[in-house]
This record gives C-alpha cells, structure tokens and sequence, in this order.
C-alpha cells in the first residue's frame, strides 16, 4: 500500500510492523518524530508494545539491552549526541551479542553544536561491532529496518542492528513508500525466539560475567568478530529473499553500483547524497563531446565493512572521487581508510583517490558539486583533498 | 583475515553467557584460610545465627544442623564471633 | 506479623553458593545472600560493576538465579528494561538491583532516580561500603566524613575526607518510593525491608550498609561488631522512608548512644583522627538525632 511518509514516520511504521515489543525511548532532534508517532499510537491503542520514555539515551540502550537480554525484540531510534552518549552501552549490547535494531537519524557532532545532518555520528561508531547500514531513501529506510531484525536474529550473526537515515533531508521530508500488509512482513518476520536470553523455561542465565583469563575473551572477540563477517553474507541472503517477496532490492545489500562498469571515474558516496550524485552521474554522460564515463558506488553496508565487494567494483576505475558527508580532525574522512584497504589487499592496478569532504553540518549538495567534483579528480594525480560547501 | 583467526563459528556457543548453577564449584578457596572454624555441636543450640551471617555460602543448614563446607570457608570466621554460646572454635591450618 | 522474626525464620537454601571471588568477610556477598533469601529463585540479579560482578568470572559463578552484568551507571535502567520486557513476554518475577555505593550515590544516580521517578518495580539494595571498593577504596559521596581513602588521604593539609556523606535513602524517599537503611549487622531487620521492598509497587530501595574488612581496615572477624557498632553509636541511623513519611527503627534515647569513637577506632580508615576531629564527628551525629528527635529530617529551615 502506498503511504506518503516521512523519514521518521517511516521507521515509526517498520518498527510497529515487525512487531517490536519493547521501545526505550529519549527525544533528540531530528529523531524526535518517531518516538512521537510510536507514542500517539501507543495512546491509541494501535501499539502492541511496550513503549516508555527514559531519563537519557544511555539509560535508553541499558535498558534496550535488558529487554533484549531477557528475550524481547526491541527497536529504539536516536541521533548524534544521543548515539555518542549511548558509546559505552553501545559496545556492551554488541559484545552480549542482543539483536537490538536502532534507527539512528544522523546529525553532526557538537561542538559547535548543530542540527542538520552529517555522518559523523554513527561513522565514529565504526569499531562498536554492531551492524550499520545507511539508507538513501525513505523506501529504503523502511525495508532496511525490517531487514534489519531478521538479520539481527540469524543465529550465524546475533548482533545489533543500526539502520542510519539523513536528519532533515530524509527524516523530516515526505516521500512515497510502498508498504508491504501486516501479513506479508509477518511471514518474512518470524517471532523473535532466542536461546540466549532469560526464559529459557528452567535454565537461568548469568549474563554479562566478566571473562578475565585472556585466552576466553579473545575467543568471544573472535567470535564476535566471525559474526559480522557472517553478517556479510546473511545481509545477501535477507536482501535477496526480501526482493523476491516484495520485489526491492538495493545492490546485493552490501553496496549498490550504479554504471560502474565502463567508469573512468566513479563516484563513491552514502546516504541521501547518492540521489543527487546519480542524477550528476546521469548528466555527466549525456555531455556530447565532453561527456564522462562515470559511475557510482554507494556504500551501503558500512559495519560489517565489504572489502572485497568495494574493490571488485571500484578496480576498473581510473580515478575515483570519495564525497565524504563526515570528518575526523586530523585523519579526514572516516570513509577513506577503509576504501583504501580494500584496495590495497584486492587490486593490482591502484586508482587514484581524491576525497571530497562535504556536506557538513548540513551543507547541501548539488549536482553541480558533483561535476565539479568529477572535474577536479580527472586531473588529480597524487590524492588530493578538499573541502567543498 | 578469517584464515588467521582460528576458530570456526560456534553459534550461541560463543556468547559469553553461562547456566547459573552455582558453577563456582570449580572453585575451591579452601586455600585462602589461615584459621578454620570447627563447631563443637554438642553445645550448639541450633539457632542459626552462624548460618545467617555467613557470608561466603560456606554454612549451609542440614537436618535442623549447621554443617561448614570447608572446600569454600575462607576462615573469616565472623561465625565465631555471632555465635552467642561460642561454640564454634578455630583451629590454625596447616598444623 | 512481618516474617522474619528470629533468626529460625531464614530459609534453608543459598541461592548464593561458595566459591566467590570476595574478600573473606565480604559484607556485600552476605547482604546479596540474605537479599536472595527473602526474594527467593524467582528473582533476576541485575548488577552494577563492582566488587558483585567478579563473583561470576566466566565460566564460574556461585549464583543460582539469573543475573546480569552491563555497565557501572544503569543497573536502574537495565532492571526498567527487564520489568518492560517481562511485561511483553507476560511473565512475573522479582528484579534485584544489587549495585555498590559509588554506583549508586555518584555515577548511578540518573539511572536510578529515573526508574524511582517513573515507579519502575524493582527492589534496589545498594551494599554500601563508603566508597569505591573494587578499585581500592577511593572517595565516593557515602565516604563518611575524615575517612582516608585514596583519593582523600590524610595528610600535612589533609584530615582525610573534607565532606559529610550524602543521604541517599533521604533522596530515594523524597522520590516517593518506599525507602530504607540497614546494616549486615542485623540480618533480619535488612530482610525485613528487602521484603517491604518487595511488595511495594514501584522501585524500593534499601541502603544497606555493608562490612568491608580490605578497604576499612580490620580482621574480617570483627566486621559485624564494626557495622553494629555503627548502628549502637547513632553514626548509621536505621530508618524507613514511607510514602514520605519518615520512621526511625532504632532510637535508644537521647544520651543513650555509644560514643562515636567506639565506632571508628578499630578502623584503619579512622586512625588518623585528632581528638577534634572524633568531636566534630560526635557534634554532627548529635545534631542529626536531635532533628530527628524534634520530628525533622533535613538539616534545612524551610523544610
């Protein structure tokens, strides 16, 4: 059925949808619309979960981690301080391995504070061990997010789930979506039935121990790690099965490509950006004489990170522009060691990257900074860096 | 990089939980007493106070009887000293 | 008549078995024992890190009932998302916040006055040792005044710890929820109100003042003689806080109270202590059970 939804509402309706039961909740701009809508309904009685409001957003993930723990699926959204707030919860909900799903709206980092939209936040959350994917679209928030449970509940994976949206530009702008009847997601869904939570009927459970001989927490490392290189493929595999049901996809989960093929030069963006970026790509090659061959790469799956997916597409390429909504002072982009490693271990024939970082703080994009963009990386020769917008 | 890792995927296996049975069977802090407590149950009268103030799990109350589990006393011996008819001596271990 | 009357009424099964990592004469092992005792197999532990947590090390633990271990700052929130979750999956059980003083007067305090605040049902116990314990005594708020610790060490400049300590369960019955003091030196009077805690509807929190023979210095044996003294000198007043109404437990009159002294000399935390400092401690225990005894419970006019 059609709805016309804004980013927030969407996430509001997948998590109603897959039958989340339990919410911890905290207001944050741009986040603040989905614990909204959740609680209208919820006093409405069109809610069947258990939806409560606590005293921050780092008591929000600890008790997001009690409800999981204790075997109840769980859903709770938030946004840049809120997530950075959460850090330390976020890596304990990791390592007890809770299939929690968050939608995290993303915001730049204070100080100096903002409201609009960067990657910042949940790109410095890199090393938490959850899985993160970002949407580029309002669609595709909802289908990530359901998504998102089943592939946090696989036994082969059995971690966290972070489905991350543009604030403003996604979370707060109307856009169409198809959603699927309840029936339809139930039967992709199925109940949340763990054999690592409190009721096992008879079996009491000692969570959270401390694991102090170091040969016993590097195995849980490991195996924590092994879980979201399991992710990897799981991701596959759920995005296939959901294209067959309701017939979306977005790349093979992992990344999409979008011309790449006979590229000269491929752009590689995430999130909301890579719309314009396409549009950019699409006016590039029509150019006549001076037309490009370019191409684009959108990172989708950012945790766990797809080496050899990124090399295999970006390896034809000559020259390759990096548009980087984030930066980390003193490194740049958070994107580009990663972009670069994969690389590094899966080509011979080493393109040259010119990193663009932008959008910060909310700073639009256009399809001209793409060309331009294009332009400068066409006659870049040694890895240039720069700041746009 | 997983040839390196060593390990293969073991499920909920490799979820750092465990069953709470009272597991800590396994271990024995017998090793940590200086001093070990010996009731002199002829002169007990039974009221349980030892078996209440008991931190460590080491008392335990059979058949209307206070039995100390040396595998886990750890000799603090404040058992001796709430006892009200001082029935509960000590003895130096390792003599 | 309340249950637990003598020391008979005591059920005969340890929920807590041997085995632990604690200090011999641990005062937090013994309270988290007794609490099980009144909350029974049916009871989820919820843990804030501290000297608690290390009874289980992987794979080992003396429990017998759930428990769960996140972080130092959220065993209030952790416990609200055990009672929501519980609520979902339709089941019934006791939830035990089992959390240190520091956890609980300092880094805790959000966390569990938001679950007081929005009436969360949970029985909070708070084994307090009058600092923080498992990192090797350092100062936290329920550090009683001139007590050496680490971070408040006596010295040329220094007569230990400058400031009074903060009054927790005061703070937690000002939130409106059933609140108490007690001490490991009287089992049954703990058990008593753990049980209170229990059936009253929202979160019940019991300051539970706890034995600590590594951090305060004496033969584990004296421990429960230290922390009853504490109770016969007037320096940890026994009392409940019930829908804001303020009970005191023990009260043997005025004068009738030991002298704060017997209190503090067997500790090695105290030794320090001139004789005018132990007045100055004296003149503030006086002047808090003469407010008591006039029917008030802050040292503020307004009140």
């Amino acid at each position: 059925m059609e709805h016309l939804a804004s980013g927030n509402e969407t996430a509001a309706i997948a998590a109603k949808m897959s039958r989340a039961s339990c919410m911890p909740v905290f207001p944050i701009t741009p986040q603040t619309e989905i614990i909204e809508t959740l609680a209208r309904w919820k006093a409405n009685g069109e809610l069947n979960a258990e939806f409560f409001t606590m005293d921050s957003e780092h008591s929000v993930m600890s008790a997001a981690v009690g409800c999981s723990a204790t075997g109840a699926r769980t859903f709770t959204a938030t946004s840049s301080q809120g997530l950075t707030l959460m850090n330390e919860i976020l890596f304990i909900a990791s390592g007890m391995r809770l299939p929690i799903v968050m939608a995290n709206v993303s915001r730049g980092l204070s100080a100096p504070i903002t409201l609009w939209s960067d990657h910042t936040d949940f790109l410095n959350q890199k090393g938490d061990g959850w899985v993160q994917v970002h949407a580029q679209d309002n669609q595709e928030v909802f289908d990530s997010l359901v998504m998102a449970f089943k592939i946090s509940e696989d036994r082969k994976v059995l971690l966290p789930s972070m489905v991350n949206l543009d604030g403003y530009v996604l979370s707060y702008t109307k856009e169409p979506i198809d959603v699927p009847t309840q029936k339809e997601i139930d039967k992709f869904l199925p109940p949340y039935k763990p054999k690592h939570a409190f009721f096992k009927p008879n079996k009491p459970l000692i969570q959270g121990a401390a694991v102090l001989k170091p040969e016993a927490y590097t195995y849980f490392r490991g195996q924590h790690h092994l879980a979201n290189l399991n992710a990897l493929e799981v991701i596959q595999e759920v995005c296939k099965d959901f294209k067959k049901k309701f017939g979306r996809d977005y790349g093979n989960g992992l990344i999409e490509e979008y011309k790449t093929n006979d590229a000269d030069v491929i752009i590689v963006t995430q999130g909301s950006i890579s719309t314009t970026a396409k549009a950019a790509v699409n006016e590039m090659r029509k150019g006549g004489r001076r037309k490009t061959k370019v191409g684009l790469l959108r990172l989708r799956t950012i945790t766990p990170w797809p080496h050899k997916e990124v090399a295999k597409a970006l390896q034809g390429a000559k020259h390759i522009a990096v548009f980087e909504k984030n930066v980390s002072p003193g490194r740049g982009g958070l994107m580009m060691s990663d972009l670069k490693a994969s690389l590094y271990d899966h080509t011979k024939k080493k393109p040259i990257i010119t990193e663009f970082v932008m959008g910060l703080g909310g700073s639009p994009e256009s399809i001209q900074m793409f060309k331009h963009g294009v332009k400068l990386a066409k006659k870049d020769r040694k890895g240039e860096v720069h700041w746009l917008g | 990089m997983t040839k390196d890792l060593k390990q293969k995927y073991d499920f909920e296996k490799g979820i750092p939980i465990m069953p709470a049975n009272a597991s800590a069977k396994y271990n024995k802090t017998s090793s940590w007493r200086l001093w070990k407590p010996i009731i002199d149950h002829s002169k007990c009268i039974k009221c349980k106070t030892c078996f209440a103030y008991c931190p460590h799990g080491a008392i335990s109350w059979i058949n209307g009887k206070p039995k100390i589990d040396y595998t886990f006393c750890k000799g603090c011996l404040i058992c001796a000293e709430v006892c009200p008819v001082k029935c509960i001596g000590k003895e130096k271990e390792g003599n | 008549m309340a249950k637990y009357q003598k020391f008979k009424d005591i059920p005969d099964e340890n929920l807590l078995e041997g085995g632990s990592f604690s200090c011999a004469g641990c005062g937090g092992e013994l309270g988290l024992k007794l609490a099980l005792k009144v909350l029974g197999e049916d009871t989820i532990v919820v843990n804030a890190s501290g000297c608690m947590t290390l009874l289980s090390n992987w794979p080992t633990s003396p429990l017998k009932v759930p428990f769960i271990h996140s972080a130092i700052e959220n065993a209030a929130s952790t416990a609200t998302g055990i009672r929501h979750a519980l609520k979902a999956l339709n089941r019934e059980m006791n939830i035990l916040c089992y959390a240190g003083d520091g956890a609980t007067y300092d880094i805790g305090f959000q966390s569990l006055s938001g679950a007081a605040s929005r009436g969360d049902d949970m029985v909070y116990v708070c084994y307090n040792n009058s600092c923080f314990g498992n990192t090797g005594n350092q100062w936290s708020t329920a550090t009683p005044k001139f007590a050496r610790t680490t971070t408040s060490p006596p010295g040329s400049e220094s007569h230990g710890n400058a400031l009074s300590r903060k009054d927790m369960a005061k703070i937690m019955g000002a939130h409106g929820c059933y609140s108490a003091t007690a001490s490991t030196a009287l089992p049954l009077d703990f058990m008593r109100k753990v049980e209170k805690a229990r059936k009253y509807k929202g979160l019940g929190f019991v300051d539970l003042l706890v034995n600590c023979p590594t951090n305060w210095g004496f033969e584990p044996k004296e421990g429960i003689d230290i922390v009853m003294k504490a109770v016969f000198t007037g320096i940890w007043p026994l009392y409940e806080v019930e829908n804001g109404m303020m009970t005191i437990n023990y009260d043997p009159g005025p004068g009738k109270f030991q002298p704060v002294k017997n209190f503090l000399k067997g500790q090695q935390r105290f030794r320090h202590l001139t004789k005018k400092d132990i007045a100055e401690i004296q003149k503030d225990v006086d002047k808090e059970w003469e407010l008591y005894r006039g029917g008030k419970y802050w040292q503020t006019d307004e009140y």
